[in-house]
């Protein structure tokens, strides 16, 4: 078994409109997969079809190499939109009231209180909590039965910086624990310090799939060139250069990765070329940057 | 495992008190209105008039069937009349609509089934979870209703029954098919809704509506005359006389009928929904 979760062609369609369009990911064993999107992209509608919640118009998908969906979704702990919790019951009855239901042994309940920070809140109903600790009992409640598997919508909405600190600590560990998470979130800055591969969705489509390294070498400092004939400044610019890291803007503007140290030298050659050169400078593309540009361009 | 999803059922029906407060407000009914019906009983001779009443009705004209018919919600000082009484007056009927739509939308407007439908449990085992504990919670209040009522009234009692035994078994065992399957309806109702107020309004709106244009039916075509007792929720009224005439078959059937239609609509429609 190489994958966790594989989805093949996943649809969803509401009184004609796709929702979810065709998506097809697949997530490796020991992946922190990052799901970028807009709101109303698809998203938690992708995460509700693979959990059970709802179910797809077309496609396919699979757990753990192909296990029964019902035998493979023990093994995964989830937690979607807003934490769905009891909220007359603790923090510790909310959790109690999990491990009964899914019969596993009730000693883990204090070290998962311990690892989400609420083994103080004593007999305070759920009803009582602010939004990031409810935030934090919906992480809890997903950890209960030692999933394999998170899947995680937006598990730092409503968390302060220090609960986000924690959460991210606390994802890093369970990665190192062998465990595969595939987590969802508009806070992009934050899944760039965890994530191992990304998915970016928008309007229902998978609009790119790259790993954490593929994503670094189309971000970092790069020079933004103006001209008049893009492709035949492409094709001069990576000769003169040497280098492949030279791609088209959707405005016909020329990205060269790295910045250029001799600017003087490749305004030059391309004006030797007969192609004139409207501008040119040096700027940062951030991983942000590049879903946000990733995304519009749909 | 379903084992483990009816356990943890029960743990989220206790937690709610919703069970609790419902059985205690049947506790505090059925003493009220046990203390109405004895004071009644006493300013009226101990009983005798409903023989009184018997006698002036047929003088009047009225033939025996109608008057027995008539006269029937009346209870005679045996244990089981008074049982009857609190079994077939409605009251159960509607708090089992406010307990079942409570332990069960909620789970649907809190967004909570999510938990249990995304960690590997079948709608199916969900749903007959949900019913079992709701018939279980219903059958609570029924008991808790009972006694209440018997509390008060017990104390003024000449003797168990007029029925024989096998009356009053076959009784008890259509009342608590009537139960279930009120139950069954209430919950497949919930299923449909999925919004608690809503759900209670409606579980309470809609048994009295439907009577009422069976009513309207019977009273206007004469060969529909018996339909309103085959509405689930009218027929308690006429288990003891169909108990009694040998028809209980009849109450069972059709609690029966009611169940089965009701938990095979609620498995279908559960199984389409879309849980948020």
């Amino acid at each position: 078994m190489d994958y966790v979760l594989k989805t093949e062609k996943l649809t969803k369609e509401y009184s004609h409109t796709k929702v979810v369009d065709s998506i097809s990911v697949t997530v490796k064993q020991g992946d922190i997969y990052g799901f970028v999107g807009k709101n109303g992209a698809g998203k938690t509608t992708f995460i509700r079809i693979v959990l059970g919640l709802a179910n797809q118009t077309e496609g396919t998908f699979e757990f753990f190499g192909g296990e029964n969906l019902l035998q493979a979704r023990k093994h995964i702990g989830s937690l979607i939109e807003s934490p769905a919790l009891y909220t007359n019951m603790t923090a510790r009855e909310n959790l109690n009231m999990f491990c009964t239901m899914l019969g596993t042994d009730k000693k883990e309940i204090d070290t998962i209180l311990e690892t989400v920070g609420l083994v103080d809140t004593g007999k305070k109903k759920a009803r009582d909590f602010s939004l990031g600790m409810k935030q934090r009992l919906g992480i809890g409640m997903a950890l209960v039965g030692d999933p394999d598997f998170l899947i995680l919508d937006e598990p730092i909405n409503g968390l302060d910086p220090t609960g986000i600190v924690e959460i991210r600590e606390l994802l890093l560990k369970l990665k190192n624990q062998g465990k595969t998470i595939f987590i969802s979130s508009h806070y992009l800055g934050e899944l760039e310090k965890i994530a191992t591969r990304y998915g970016i969705i928008a309007k229902g489509r998978l609009v790119e799939e790259l790993t954490a390294e593929e994503l670094s070498k189309k971000c970092g400092k790069r020079t933004v060139i103006k001209t008049n004939n893009a492709e035949a400044a492409k094709e001069i610019v990576s000769k003169f250069l040497g280098t492949d890291k030279v791609s088209i803007g959707t405005d016909g503007t020329l990205y060269v990765q790295d910045t250029i140290s001799d600017i003087g030298a490749v305004t030059n050659e391309l004006f030797k070329a007969g192609i004139v050169v409207s501008g040119i400078s040096d700027d940062e593309n951030s991983a942000e940057d590049y879903f946000i540009k990733r995304m519009e361009e749909q | 495992m379903l084992n483990r999803l009816i356990k943890s059922d029960f743990i989220k029906l206790r937690k709610s008190k919703t069970l609790i407060v419902c059985s205690i407000i049947a506790f505090c009914l059925a003493v009220l209105m046990s203390l109405l019906l004895v004071n009644g009983w006493n300013s009226n001779g101990n009983g005798e008039s409903i023989e009184q009443a018997t006698e002036m009705l047929l003088e009047m004209g009225m033939d025996k069937e109608t008057v027995d018919m008539a006269l029937s919600i009346m209870p005679r000082p045996y244990l089981w009349s008074y049982a009857n009484y609190f079994l077939s007056d409605g009251v159960i009927s509607i708090l089992a609509a406010i307990c079942v739509s409570v332990f069960t939308a909620s789970e649907y407007s809190m967004g909570t089934l999510k938990n249990t439908l995304s960690r590997g449990f079948s709608r199916t085992q969900i749903y007959l979870s949900k019913l079992l504990v709701s018939c279980v919670s219903v059958i609570v209040l029924a008991v808790v209703y009972l006694l209440g009522g018997m509390i008060i009234c017990g104390i003024f009692l000449r003797g168990i029954s007029e029925l024989t035994a096998v009356q009053m078994i076959l009784c008890i065992l259509s009342y608590l098919c009537l139960f279930l399957a009120i139950t069954s309806v209430y919950y497949m109702i919930a299923i449909v809704i999925r919004k608690t107020g809503v759900t209670i309004a409606m579980s309470l709106v809609i048994p009295n509506i439907v009577a009422s244009i069976l009513s309207t039916i019977a009273y206007s075509i004469k060969d529909f005359s018996e339909i309103s007792q085959y509405w689930l929720f009218n027929t308690p009224s006429v288990v003891q006389r169909m108990c009694v005439n040998g028809q209980a078959y009849i109450p069972i059937l059709t609690a029966l009928v009611y169940f089965a239609v009701s938990t095979a609509a609620g498995l279908i429609i559960s199984r389409k929904q879309e849980v948020k």
